[in-house]
């Protein structure tokens, strides 16, 4: 009888020995099989650059998130701004015609159950093209998101502003989620585009040298913009009327007039001198630049060159550079008010006994106030308080500050504590009054102020406190 | 045995009236309903007359003949034994026997009269055609025909019509002008978009909302008309009482509580709850769809129990749900749920009686306890999205009013 | 006496080969019709849902488990002999999965877009139960030839019930079909005459479940393979044709054994 094998032996020889085959052929077919596998991966998103500019002569990549050796081998200028954390890849595409364009892999953030790999083509300001090539999220979301890719091309682009929430209807809840998170994807990629591709408009790099504020209504500013293009450079001095403004880049601040101080001097004559002096009748001349008389605001230099130049602005003008340059320079202007929000904190004597002060608070919207008060000939009482204007639209601070009542409040407003307000702070009645009263600053979390009109009436406290001490200054 | 007595088939039980001339008079009022609504698209459609009529024409067609046909040829697969031995012994064709069997046993135009007035005036036909198909073979024939369903199947072609074609169906309300869509938003829409706490009275007053001065599904609007017909049908016993008024009161006091607790007040509130169950299909879904003697349980604490599961359902789906309307899915739901009731609450024994009022009492307080929860979790939803002030902008004087003007625009500086 | 005897053993051997040939065609057949591994046996219904939405897929699918039914029972049929009875599954399944794994890599390198399309069901072939189950239940105790015959059979069934469902799904859920080339998904052929019509819902779960259950349901109402129990109306009514009869049967209550 033949000796058996034990079973402790067989069976673990067996199983050891079918695994070892096993797994022989499987690393067999994976060294077979692992460069297709990798080239498709990368296959799959440049067959989108095909299928996007379809006439393209040629593309190259810049840049990789998980590949620091891709550099941009010509980056629009030496320090190249960063890219979003959400692109993937960048490739740069130069179209048959020489033109460049922009692809990029990208991915989004979370939307309904997972974010989305998107290839995103961009060209000259718009999203020409769409297609998703991965991502965790749910199945409607994704149905919802090929019907936009589908929808979108050379003729049909997707602008920033776009409105896609029509996609968002039949496809139930999960598409409401994912197509703002595209939205916003689309968006980034077009903000990059700026950074990646020169923009063949007019640029200049304007610098502010001054603001400095002229009493309570005028702000005075120095501003310069150096561009490479003819006739844009020049110099002005700018004043902006500001009058019940707590912030100074407002659309809506009329920019009172622009002195030139500096010009190329072929702007002397010309077509350049016509738009500068207002002469000119083309549109943007007649709807922005500054003459006595005629009310500009900030509105008009709001947007980027880019948007006034696709909305037509600069049509009809003869001297386009000009009309650019000018722009550029109250535009760059408009961006660095904003970009720097200076605390305003006026306060000057106005008169014998007068006193006016202007005011904003860091962070406390509501509180800004501008007011003037009158105090008797001895300084000790107040007997008059106008209240010139305050911050933000107008709520519970209007109905207790400036008109002294608590009638119009909500139910949430305590209207003991607004009385009691009213009462102590605001209410003149007999000599005046007592300036005493705002000796002591009080915090915004003091419980004299109004809770749910506190920033408001916290900027009115402060602002009296503030005269009183200007006074006790010996002023 | 148990089962012989609990499904019983809707055609064996005993009373004085036969199944066929219930089945005739709940045709009737869904008849009434349908001319009702004609009328109105007649009047108020203005230059779109013709196109409504000759859709609801083309709609109720396709209907009535997709029907009639799903339901003859599963006559004839389901029952062909039993017809070739009729054939045989009393010397009549089997197919005129089938056709006589489609409108005398299995009631075949009811389903169709019910999908029609699921869905709005200018439904595109193969909307129509594609959610009777699925109503009947998948909700009725696949069972095994009339009385053996689980499902509504009105209901059921309803949903399949919903998820596929939402967006024809949203179209559906009125006819599309070239590109301009002369449709504006459903007050449901609104309604979920905007909070379902706010009563809209501007946007549609209490009596349009009551008379159905309104666009939406074609049986869904007019609720003095629905109230009428579900108190005529309740008193002349088509329709079980129970049933109905369950479902309407406790999503009546489910509004109520809610309205309570969102701080609309004693009458507010009453208004309010008044308001959500006339608008949707709560109404036509009471008396219509949730009524269905097949896919109802048989016993009568079954069917309150049912009721209220159905309400709590609907009410869980409208307001706290992305599908804007929640009656279709409840009922499917209850529906469900059915078989499952009957055979725990059917037996007089005393085990059974004390789960039929333990159940009662228990789905009561979880639809007041809910109504009471919504309202506030919809409250304080809102509350937190609040700023600290409310822009309140009165112009008392031509002064302020600049003054005003001018802050308003300087808040963008200082706000941004 | 010789000559009558080798007369009788070759009509014999005739018999046998015949009888062998015809085992073959039955094994071969079955898995086809009459014991389709999908529509009858009601097994591997895991990949059949999403791998039905498009006719491509199905075929795709089909070929890769026909790929893997057949690799796999050639080898368990030749190994059958060594294999002990206590560790056969783990075996089994180490082969299965090697298989699948091949074929998923396969599927990557060449048709990409197809595996991205299939997804995650393509790993899920090696817990079909099609394959352990026939590697179970016939290749462990059958010859190789008719192992293999038996794979074809099964794949073949499996094939036919995958096409007709995705026929009918693709045809409602898209309203016509696309005929995609595998191995490059750009190249499409389309034929959409009811795109305008067609119910997206098909192409998703809720017309996967339904359009299965309605072809099992006409499949075996044409194959009548349904089993009537022993006292129902239709045993009764299957044995009797005439209402006659049935009552007869019923007044003198005989009862069908």
């Amino acid at each position: 009888m033949k000796k058996k094998i034990s079973n402790y032996i067989l069976f673990p020889v067996l199983l050891g020995s079918v695994c070892i085959v096993c797994s022989a052929s499987l690393a067999a077919v994976n060294y077979l099989a692992a460069p297709y596998i990798e080239n498709n991966k990368t296959r799959k998103i440049t067959n989108k650059i095909g299928k996007f500019f379809k006439d393209n002569k040629n593309y190259t990549l810049i840049y990789d998130r998980n590949d620091k050796d891709v550099v941009d081998p010509n980056p629009i200028s030496s320090t190249p701004a960063e890219f979003n954390s959400q692109i993937i890849r960048c490739f740069r595409v130069t179209t048959s015609d020489d033109k460049l364009g922009l692809v990029y892999h990208m991915e989004t953030t979370t939307g309904y159950s997972g974010n989305l790999e998107l290839v995103v083509g961009v060209f000259e300001s718009a999203v020409i093209g769409l297609a998703q090539v991965g991502g965790s999220e749910d199945g409607l979301g994704v149905n919802a998101i090929n019907k936009l890719a589908d929808k979108l091309g050379w003729d049909s682009s997707y602008l920033p502003g776009d409105d896609l929430k029509d996609l968002a209807i039949s496809a139930g809840a999960s598409a409401k989620l994912t197509v703002p998170v595209v939205q916003a994807a689309l968006d980034i990629a077009l903000a990059d585009e700026k950074n990646r591709i020169k923009s063949s408009e007019v640029t200049s790099t304007v610098e502010v040298s001054s603001v400095t504020e002229v009493g309570f209504d005028e702000v005075k500013c120095v501003v310069s913009s150096v561009s490479e293009a003819n006739y844009a450079s020049m110099k002005a001095e700018v004043v902006l009327d500001v009058k019940g403004m707590f912030s100074y880049s407002s659309t809506s601040i009329k920019i009172k007039s622009v002195t030139l101080l500096e010009k190329d001097d072929t702007e002397n004559s010309g077509e350049g001198k016509k738009v500068l002096d207002g002469t000119a009748t083309d549109k943007f001349t007649t709807s922005s630049v500054v003459t006595a008389g005629k009310t500009v605001t900030f509105k008009n230099f709001s947007g980027s060159l880019e948007a006034e130049v696709k909305k037509g602005t600069f049509e009809d003008c003869a001297a386009p550079n000009t009309a650019r340059g000018y722009f550029l320079m109250l535009n760059g202007l408009y961006n660095h008010l904003k970009a720097n929000q200076a605390t305003i904190n006026i306060l000057e004597k106005t008169g014998e006994n007068e006193y006016r002060i202007k005011k904003t608070f860091d962070g406390l919207g509501f509180a800004s106030i501008d007011l003037s008060a009158t105090v008797d000939s001895t300084s000790t009482y107040f007997t008059k308080i106008v209240i010139n204007g305050i911050g933000g639209t107008p709520a519970y601070g209007s109905d207790i500050l400036i008109d002294g009542t608590t009638n119009g409040l909500d139910s949430s407003i305590n209207k003991d504590q607004a009385n009691k307000f009213i009462e102590n702070f605001i209410k003149i009645s007999g000599s005046g009054l007592p300036i005493s009263k705002f000796e002591n600053p009080k915090e915004t979390t003091d419980n004299e102020l109004v809770t749910g009109a506190t920033q408001s009436t916290y900027g009115y406290y402060t602002a009296l406190h503030e005269i009183v001490m200007f006074i006790k200054g010996g002023n | 045995m148990e089962s012989q007595l609990v499904y019983t088939n809707f055609s064996r039980v005993k009373s004085k009236r036969k199944t066929s001339h219930v089945m005739i008079e709940l045709a009737s009022a869904l008849l009434v309903l349908f001319i009702a609504s004609i009328i109105y698209y007649g009047i108020k459609g203005g230059a779109d007359t013709g196109k409504y009529m000759l859709r609801i024409f083309l709609n109720t067609l396709v209907c009535f003949v997709t029907a009639f046909a799903v339901e003859y040829f599963g006559i004839i697969l389901i029952d062909r034994k039993t017809l070739k031995a009729y054939e045989e012994a009393m010397k009549q064709n089997m197919w005129l026997t089938a056709l006589k069997r489609t409108v005398t046993h299995s009631y075949f135009y009811v389903t169709p009269l019910i999908t029609m007035l699921l869905f709005p005036v200018y439904t595109p036909i193969h909307v129509m055609f594609i959610s009777i198909l699925v109503g009947e073979l998948i909700g009725k024939m696949v069972f095994g025909g009339f009385g053996s369903n689980i499902f509504n199947p009105a209901l059921t072609g309803r949903i399949f019509a919903t998820i596929c074609f939402s967006q024809e169906i949203a179209n559906g309300t009125a006819v599309k002008v070239g590109t301009d869509i002369s449709t504006g938003a459903t007050i449901n829409g609104i309604a979920n978009s905007s909070g379902w706490l706010g009563m809209y009275t501007d946007q549609l007053s209490n009596l349009d909302l009551f008379l159905g001065n309104y666009r939406g599904a074609l049986g869904e609007t007019m609720a003095f008309l629905l109230i009428i017909l579900g108190i005529y049908l309740m008193i002349r016993k088509v329709i079980d009482y129970r049933l109905t008024l369950t479902y309407v009161v406790s999503l009546f006091i489910f509004a109520f509580f809610m309205g309570v607790t969102g701080k609309h007040g004693f009458v507010g509130s009453l208004e309010f709850a008044f308001r959500q169950i006339c608008f949707g299909g709560i109404l036509f879904g009471a008396v219509f769809c949730i009524t269905d003697p097949v896919t109802s349980p048989v016993s009568g604490t079954g069917k309150i129990v049912f009721a209220l599961i159905a309400a709590f359902v609907t009410a869980m789906i409208r307001y706290f749900g992305s599908a804007p309307e929640g009656v279709a899915y409840s009922i499917l739901v209850a529906n469900m749920l059915a078989p499952v009731i009957d055979r725990m609450l059917s037996r007089k024994t005393n085990q059974k009686m004390v789960y039929q009022y333990v159940s009662i009492a228990a789905l009561s307080l979880l639809v007041i306890g809910s109504g009471i929860g919504t309202g506030l979790y919809i409250d304080a939803h809102k509350a937190s999205e609040k700023p600290e002030e409310k822009a309140n902008i009165r112009m008392t004087s031509n002064e302020k009013f600049e003054m005003v003007y001018s802050e308003m625009a300087s808040l963008e500086g200082v706000i941004e | 006496m010789e000559n009558n005897n080798s007369s009788v053993t070759s009509t014999e051997q005739t018999k046998k080969v015949k009888k062998e040939h015809s085992k073959a065609f039955n094994v071969f057949t079955s898995g086809i019709l009459k014991d389709n591994p999908v529509l009858v046996m009601l097994l591997g219904l895991c990949p059949v849902i999403p791998a039905t939405t498009s006719i491509i897929n199905a075929l795709m699918m089909t070929i890769a488990v026909l790929f893997v039914l057949l690799f796999s029972n050639i080898i368990i049929s030749s190994i059958k002999k060594i294999v002990p009875n206590e560790i056969r599954i783990p075996i089994y399944i180490v082969i299965i999965a090697t298989l699948v794994t091949i074929v998923d890599l396969l599927l990557k390198a060449f048709a990409p877009d197809i595996s991205e399309s299939l997804g995650v069901f393509i790993p899920l072939i090696t817990v079909n139960c099609i394959i352990l189950g026939r590697g179970e239940a016939f290749a462990s105790k059958n010859t190789i030839v008719h192992s293999i015959l038996d794979a074809l059979g099964m794949a073949i069934g499996f094939g036919i019930a995958c096409v007709t469902i995705a026929f009918f799904r693709e045809l409602l859920g898209t309203g016509g079909f696309t005929l995609v080339n595998p191995f490059n998904a750009e190249q499409k052929v389309a034929w959409l005459p009811l795109q305008k019509y067609a119910a997206s819902v098909m192409v998703q779960g809720i017309g996967g479940f339904l359009t299965f259950g309605l072809v099992i349901g006409v499949f075996s109402l044409f194959l009548k393979t349904k089993v009537p129990s022993k006292n129902s109306d239709t045993a009764l009514k299957n044995t009797f044709t005439t209402l006659h009869d049935i009552v007869e049967c019923q007044k003198s209550e005989r009862r069908v054994k």
